[in-house]
């Protein structure tokens, strides 16, 4: 998925405090789907605009 | 989606757009909040709603992080801190009990408005406490609805099934001290602000 020039990016460095609000367990980024991935909760957040979405109704269950 | 998001999402455009309401408390507020930050604190502030205190403290903080309940508030934040330029603020939405940060990452947590709005009062301030470094700050202006003309209190509830209100916590000054204390925290201060006597500003140090 490609984003248009003026999105706001996603910072990386964010990860390093950034943890799952379920598990507390750390995450893992996906660059091209613009998503933080949890192992632990099986949940995807997605990133929108630059803005991670932490909550459980934004999530898509992963299977 | 959860009814305090939906809500929250609601009101974002007239939240945003709505002046505050009693701009000396504000501003007395936001200097006292000033004097117990320095320059190289990483600070939250947790319900930032649409980010106006977030960036007037961020310039005088090292690293600021924000974060509201409604996906709605924060992209409107995003954009404001896009056009401030306030390049050391970042915003998340996240549940307002369980901040998703790695523990002791923070030299002080904010909540402004915020602490009367949780369903589960206790989890929110042992989530603050756990994200806070050894000694650090959790500095708080809530509603205490418990010291407010009990007919307000009777009216929330019709105003809730309407959808007019959002879920209240009702507590006094002393109920919520002692939840502070209770999680592991000293109070430092504890005042009101003039003109505004139905707000408790609390000052707190995890000990």
């Amino acid at each position: 998925m490609s984003l248009p020039d003026d999105t706001p990016k996603f910072d990386p460095r964010m990860l390093e405090a950034l943890v799952c609000p379920q598990t507390h367990a750390v995450l893992s980024y996906d660059a091209e789907n613009q998503e933080l991935i949890s192992k632990a909760a099986h949940l995807a957040y997605p990133i929108r605009g630059g803005i991670p979405m932490m909550l459980i109704d934004e999530a898509r269950p992963l299977e | 989606m959860t009814t305090d998001t939906a809500f929250w999402d609601r009101a974002a455009p007239r939240y945003a757009r709505s002046p505050v309401r009693n701009t000396a408390a504000y501003a007395a507020t936001l200097d006292r909040v000033r004097s117990y930050l320095t320059e190289t604190d990483r600070v939250l502030e947790s319900g930032c709603g649409t980010g106006s205190t977030a960036l007037k403290l961020a310039p005088h903080v090292a690293d600021y992080t924000a974060t509201d309940i409604s996906p709605g508030m924060i992209e409107i934040a995003q954009t404001k801190a896009a056009e401030a330029g306030v390049p050391n603020l970042t915003f998340t939405a996240a549940p307002a009990d369980s901040d998703p940060f790695e523990p002791e990452s923070f030299d002080a947590v904010l909540a402004f408005n915020l602490l009367h709005l949780l369903r589960d009062l206790p989890a929110g301030i042992a989530r603050a406490r756990a994200l806070l470094k050894p000694g650090g700050l959790y500095i708080t202006k809530s509603g205490c609805l418990g010291n407010m003309n009990p007919l307000l209190r009777l009216a929330l509830p019709v105003l809730r099934a309407i959808g007019k209100a959002p879920y209240v916590n009702v507590f006094t000054r002393d109920q919520l001290e002692a939840e502070i204390r209770a999680a592991g925290f000293e109070i430092v201060e504890a005042r009101a602000f003039e003109g505004a006597p139905a707000t408790w500003f609390v000052v707190a140090r995890k000990t």
